[in-house]
């Protein structure tokens, strides 16, 4: 009669019986600032935005874009990222005002909202959550890309949470159930039974 | 019988015997109901979406077989002692549970426990104990002359029902239990999953003296023929969902139940044995859910009735679908 099969399982009934969802709602002034002036620049950019010149260009940015609303990253990894990528960009429309002329101010204020984000010191995201998970707790927090998940380790190992667990939502088919669960970003970039079949209390 | 379910317990976190919870039961009573529907040339197909779909399918098909095991025949006293005066060596037809007719010869008549037993040959290799007053009913003679191969007199060892057995069932019907061999449910699945399931000793009975919980697994009551050893008896049998061709495996007898444990299981085998009530567990994390409440819900429009008869309340975190389909 000792099976801890059987005992994983009714946690998980008795979990998925008593849930709440609550959603939380993290306001990056510069980072909204960054999204608005790039969804702006694919709208002017139109057709041409499929031209390898233009999704060289833009490529990175969606990457990172994705990349900051989906995971909190270390500070200096952050920066490092961003600075390599407004370099790089900076290199990439050096011709930019003689191929395109009618968009090179667009692009341009892409970058410069790039390069807005290297002077945010705040990290919203990363505060929010460290708010929300409880050191005493089994928390996980749940990014939607695996790639995401070392760097995201990198920060954890940092901060002194032994029972944080950074999991894909894949993982959370298996019986695991956590005190707390926390998936990071929109409700539609995870599997529905993230939401239907939870393996924790509060998500 | 039919609606018996022997209170059964599993070891809490804390290390304390508890009453299984809700949701289990609700699986064992679900599987009882089915059981003890009419059959009117139609089938009923429930649809359950769950958490997670492990001991699910196992815990229904044991609250089937509890209801199943209930149901054996009683015997005319004519009958019985119109047998009981047979010689041995008369050749015999014996009616299996599943509609099967097996040709034997009586090998003896022996007292086991106070009570009669007829031993019936069915091969070289292979006699049945059964006990007399509640088999003879299924023994018809035959007109011919039966001839069976000689045999070596090896023999086998005879197969004693567990303590766990015994205490969810009695000790009398246990005994006949384990030696009968009838398909009363097939279960599609994963089979290292659902032996694992059945195989872990996670459940205990108490005895009547309410001193102690008697440790068993499900298999001891479902008896799955694929995770028991050669010429065992069995009750359920199981076959994978990635078998194309399980009647090569099973054989081409339709089990009055099929149990489809999850997703893929239903998709790809959910349209043979037309006449067999269907269960399908849906796990709400597999990856072919979607593709399978679609299925489900095309065949949903061609029933032919709902099912009102199953009044079972269904715990949080459950959804169900029930209805009746013409063979």
């Amino acid at each position: 009669m000792t099976d801890s099969l059987f005992q994983e399982v009714v946690t998980l009934y008795e979990k998925s019986v008593s849930t709440t969802i609550t959603r939380h709602r993290i306001e990056h002034p510069a980072l909204g600032k960054f999204c608005v002036s790039l969804n702006n620049f694919y709208s002017e950019l139109g057709d041409l935005a499929n031209e390898d010149y233009w999704q060289k260009f833009l490529i990175p940015l969606k990457r990172l874009q994705f990349g900051l609303c989906a995971a909190p990253f270390l500070k200096d990894y952050r920066l490092k990222r961003i600075s390599t990528i407004a370099d790089e960009l900076q290199h990439h429309l050096q011709f930019c005002s003689k191929l395109y002329p009618d968009l090179v101010g667009y692009a341009f204020t892409v970058l410069d909202s790039l390069n807005g984000l290297l002077n945010a010191s705040e990290d919203p995201l990363l505060d929010k959550l460290l708010e929300l998970t409880s050191a005493e707790q089994k928390v996980a927090w749940a990014i939607k890309e695996s790639r995401l998940i070392p760097h995201v380790e990198d920060l954890v190992a940092e901060l002194n949470l032994s029972k944080l667990s950074i999991i894909h939502p894949l993982q959370l088919r298996n019986l695991t159930c956590y005190d707390q669960l926390i998936a990071i970003g929109p409700s539609r970039w995870f599997p529905e039974s993230v939401f239907t079949a939870p393996r924790a209390q509060p998500n | 019988m039919a609606d018996y379910l022997p209170h059964l317990y599993y070891l809490s976190s804390d290390n304390k015997a508890e009453l299984l919870p809700e949701w289990a039961y609700f699986f064992m009573r679900l599987g009882q109901q089915l059981s003890a529907l009419p059959n009117d040339n139609h089938r009923v197909v429930i649809g359950l979406a769950v958490p997670t779909r492990v001991f699910a399918c196992s815990l229904i098909a044991t609250g089937i077989m509890f209801t199943r095991v209930g149901s054996q025949s009683i015997v005319n006293s004519a009958q019985l002692h119109f047998i009981r005066n047979l010689k041995p060596g008369t050749p015999i037809y014996v009616h299996t549970d599943d509609n099967r007719k097996l040709r034997g010869v009586i090998e003896e008549f022996k007292i086991v426990k106070g009570e009669e037993w007829i031993f019936i040959r069915t091969g070289k290799h292979e006699v049945f104990p059964r006990p007399l007053s509640r088999f003879a009913s299924r023994i018809t003679v035959s007109s011919s002359v039966s001839s069976l191969p000689e045999y070596s007199g090896g023999g086998y060892a005879t197969e004693i029902p567990s303590m766990f057995l015994q205490c969810c069932l009695g000790e009398e019907l246990a005994q006949t239990y384990i030696l009968d061999s009838s398909f009363e449910v097939l279960l599609i699945g994963k089979k290292s999953v659902i032996e694992r399931e059945v195989s872990s000793e996670f459940i205990g009975c108490k005895t009547s003296d309410k001193v102690a919980e008697i440790p068993g697994c499900l298999q001891e009551i479902l008896r799955v023929r694929q995770f028991s050893g050669a010429n065992r008896s069995y009750r359920t049998q199981c076959v994978s969902s990635f078998n194309i061709t399980p009647e090569k495996e099973i054989g081409k007898q339709v089990p009055p139940f099929v149990i489809f444990d999850g997703a893929s299981a239903y998709i790809s085998l959910g349209h043979k044995w037309r006449s067999a009530h269907q269960i399908v567990l849906l796990d709400r994390t597999e990856r072919q859910v979607v593709d399978a409440v679609e299925l489900l819900n095309q065949n949903y429009a061609y029933r032919l009735a709902g099912v009102s008869s199953l009044s079972e309340k269904i715990p949080n975190g459950i959804e169900m679908m029930a209805y009746k389909e013409s063979i």
